[in-house]
């Protein structure tokens, strides 16, 4: 498994392999092999073409540090970066992969902001596979599509895959992600059985799908995370929603999306904002929400609306409409039925709305009904209706649900993560918060950051490995301050408790030698590697990691990069 | 008001200042704990502001000291996913009222005989009447319990 570092564009390059002076697709082409990792060093590069790809590689650009404390809020600006700048590019996307099948390697890209999308006819990524071909991961990624009505990421061909700890923002009205599964015409994707819970689907997780200027929004503006056609079949979960929906469509004259599971997001809804805004829209397949939350202005309704928009009517799988909210598995090419595979939602905030409406152009002959087409409940059922496999017969066939592991296995992380004091530090402060002086907290009369390759993780808080210079040998410390000044301490607020952050910019000597992988930064009282007590850390967000090549600062932006709270 | 318990707002932030190095305002390890009662509550939000009982009123209020460096508590080990949990060993029994009938809506850990610093609390769900001659008593280990984690 090799590494080739490119030089950042997409294009360019002949003979021989020179580390950083060919393009992406010139190495691609000529050197890489499934498995291989193909680098793109920090800087903004223009690409007025794009890439097309066909192995099962990572595409690794040199990440991008969001604010670790505060996934559920805007990360801003990375400090960080490989900048792919991308407006017309003359292949109508900055990247696109067609997963081969049987390599044994998953496509990943990880660690790349793009910018300057200025069209929707344009994409910074398509991802065409088919159930059976290898899987993919796009992590740590930003798609920013600006203020411009975007559609930045085309899945294609119902692969099964994952997207984790990316930021994605477009202007109003953008679709910025596009499940368009089989495709229109065909309806395969409503033919094959679907298994609740199950990892074929496209994964969406510890993401942040949003308006682009959110928090100044005036009126609902109809910007979704995602939209998905023809037989998609998706889960989206813990992500952050900022004023943008998820939207299952119906389609008519087609088919519509075939399946989803929404748990554990949360939506926010903007001060300035009157009305009700869309959180799910559910005009196509069926699936389960549930345990999803909201924030923000709570006066208005957070909705969620099961409909139909086929305005045809169309009979052609049965009786119609067929593929609308609590519709099943085709079989023969036959609907079972408006209703043979019920919606349900359990646990959602009360501030969520669940209803119905009438579809597309008024047309609504079959009412999507309670109890009939969706169930809602406090908990979720013990038994429910199905009908998405072959095997199962509408009325009857009931099963429990159970939800994918947690993060997704191809993320290659199965801990969840943690912040805070050490488990060292509850311990000794414990102490000196009752007096004893027998191991009593030692008050650091220096603070040390310090980067680590593996998690702390929220149960231990302990045990992670810290960077050694074995392996990249300007590693150190980095001293913050005698006494304390390398941290700001506000005064205690109520209900807030004690906020304090890092004062100043903090910056880890370059890498050398070898590619570090930042998993977690901690907070030591020494300045010797591997001596002294580590007083507190933070983990990577909800397990995701930053690969860090060499050459390039991790970077704690004063004021930002590390924020603690005591409460 | 909801309730509270835990550390002060004046410890989380004397606490905090401790915990990054900072000397000046930082947390004073206190030498003995000293039980107090208050007849209102901190409050999960503010997490200060209790009224203590007064030996005006119940002429035989006063703190109760629960043992030197700390010996007043049991303090576990770590425990994964847990916390370090922490408990008062012995019962503590504050004298009976007398005067004046009291309110029981907050206790308070004190580092003084009097005045000085509440360094932790943990407020009552509702208000408790405490009668004349009746005795305001801490079970041992399940009188009151923390977590740090």
């Amino acid at each position: 498994m090799a590494t080739w570092n490119s030089n950042g564009q997409d294009t360019g390059g002949s003979g021989g392999y020179v580390s950083g002076t060919q393009g992406v697709q010139y190495i691609h082409d000529t050197f890489a092999a499934n498995g291989d990792t193909i680098t793109l060093p920090t800087g903004t590069f223009t690409w007025n073409t794009g890439v097309t790809l066909t192995k099962t590689i990572t595409v690794s650009g040199s990440g991008y540090l969001p604010n670790l404390s505060t996934l559920r809020s805007s990360p801003g600006a990375p400090t960080l970066a490989t900048t792919i700048s991308t407006s017309t590019p003359s292949l109508t996307y900055a990247v696109k992969i067609t997963l081969p099948t049987g390599s044994g390697f998953i496509f990943r890209m990880t660690g790349i902001y793009f910018q300057n999308i200025n069209s929707s006819s344009y994409n910074y990524l398509i991802v065409s596979g088919s159930p059976s071909t290898d899987q993919f991961r796009i992590d740590n990624n930003f798609f920013d599509g600006g203020t411009v009505q975007v559609v930045m990421i085309g899945i294609g061909g119902n692969p099964s895959g994952v997207m984790d700890h990316c930021t994605l923002q477009g202007g109003a009205a953008s679709e910025m992600i596009h499940n368009t599964s089989v495709g229109a015409g065909n309806i395969s994707g409503w033919t094959d059985d679907i298994t609740p819970g199950g990892s074929k689907m496209f994964f969406i997780e510890d993401c942040i799908g949003q308006l682009t200027n959110y928090s100044s929004a005036i009126f609902e503006q109809g910007t979704s995370l995602m939209q998905s056609y023809y037989g998609a079949r998706n889960v989206v979960r813990y992500t952050q929603l900022n004023f943008a929906q998820i939207d299952q469509h119906g389609t008519g004259g087609a088919v519509g999306a075939r399946w989803f599971e929404f748990y554990n997001n949360n939506e926010f809804f903007p001060t300035g904002v009157t009305g009700a805004t869309s959180f799910y829209a559910i005009r196509g397949g069926s699936g389960v929400i549930y345990s999803n939350s909201v924030s923000g202005t709570l006066t208005y309704a957070f909705v969620v609306s099961l409909y139909t928009d086929d305005t045809s009517g169309n009979t052609t799988y049965g009786t119609a409409p067929n593929f609308g909210p609590g519709a099943g598995i085709f079989k023969n090419s036959l609907s079972q039925g408006p209703f043979s595979s019920p919606v349900y939602l359990w646990n959602n905030d009360s501030h969520i709305s669940i209803g119905t409406q009438v579809g597309t152009g008024g047309w609504n002959p079959s009412p999507i009904l309670l109890n009939q087409n969706y169930y809602t409940s406090t908990t979720q059922p013990s038994s429910m209706l199905i009908c998405e496999r072959s095997t199962d017969t509408v009325g009857v066939t009931t099963y429990s649900y159970s939800p994918y592991t947690y993060p997704h296995p191809l993320t290659g992380l199965s801990t969840s993560p943690g912040f805070g004091l050490t488990a060292t530090s509850d311990l000794s402060l414990t102490k000196t918060i009752v007096g004893v002086t027998s191991g009593a907290y030692t008050t650091p009369s220096n603070n040390y950051l310090a980067c680590f390759s593996t998690q702390f993780t929220n149960g231990a808080k302990a045990g992670a490995t810290e960077w050694a210079t074995s392996s990249n040998p300007s590693y150190a410390r980095v001293a913050m301050g005698a006494t304390g000044t390398g941290w700001t301490i506000a005064a205690y607020a109520s209900g807030v408790g004690v906020v304090w952050n890092n004062t100043n910019t903090l910056l880890v000597p370059a890498v050398q030698s070898n590619n570090q992988t930042l998993y977690a930064i901690a907070f030591c009282d020494s300045a010797t590697i591997g001596a002294g007590n580590i007083d507190f850390f933070i983990d990577m967000p909800n397990s995701g990691q930053l690969t860090v090549l060499v050459g390039l600062n991790v970077v704690l932006p004063a004021g930002t990069g590390a924020v603690f709270t005591t409460l | 008001m909801a309730a509270g318990s835990g550390l002060t707002a004046a410890a989380d932030a004397s606490l905090t200042r401790t915990i990054a190095g900072v000397t000046s305002g930082a947390y004073s390890t206190p030498a003995n704990n000293y039980v107090a009662c208050y007849t209102t509550q901190f409050t999960a939000a503010a997490k200060a502001g209790a009224t203590e009982w007064l030996a005006a009123s119940d002429t035989a209020y006063a703190r109760q000291a629960m043992g030197a460096t700390g010996t007043g508590w049991t303090i576990a080990a770590y425990a994964s996913g847990v916390g370090v949990v922490w408990n008062n060993t012995n019962t503590i029994t504050q004298p009976a009222v007398t005067g004046t009938a009291q309110t029981l809506f907050a206790i308070g850990f004190c580092d003084a005989l009097t005045v000085g610093n509440i360094n932790f609390f943990s407020d009552l769900a509702s208000s408790a009447p405490v009668g004349l001659g009746v005795q305001v008593i801490l079970t041992a280990s399940t009188g009151v319990v923390f977590t740090t984690y």
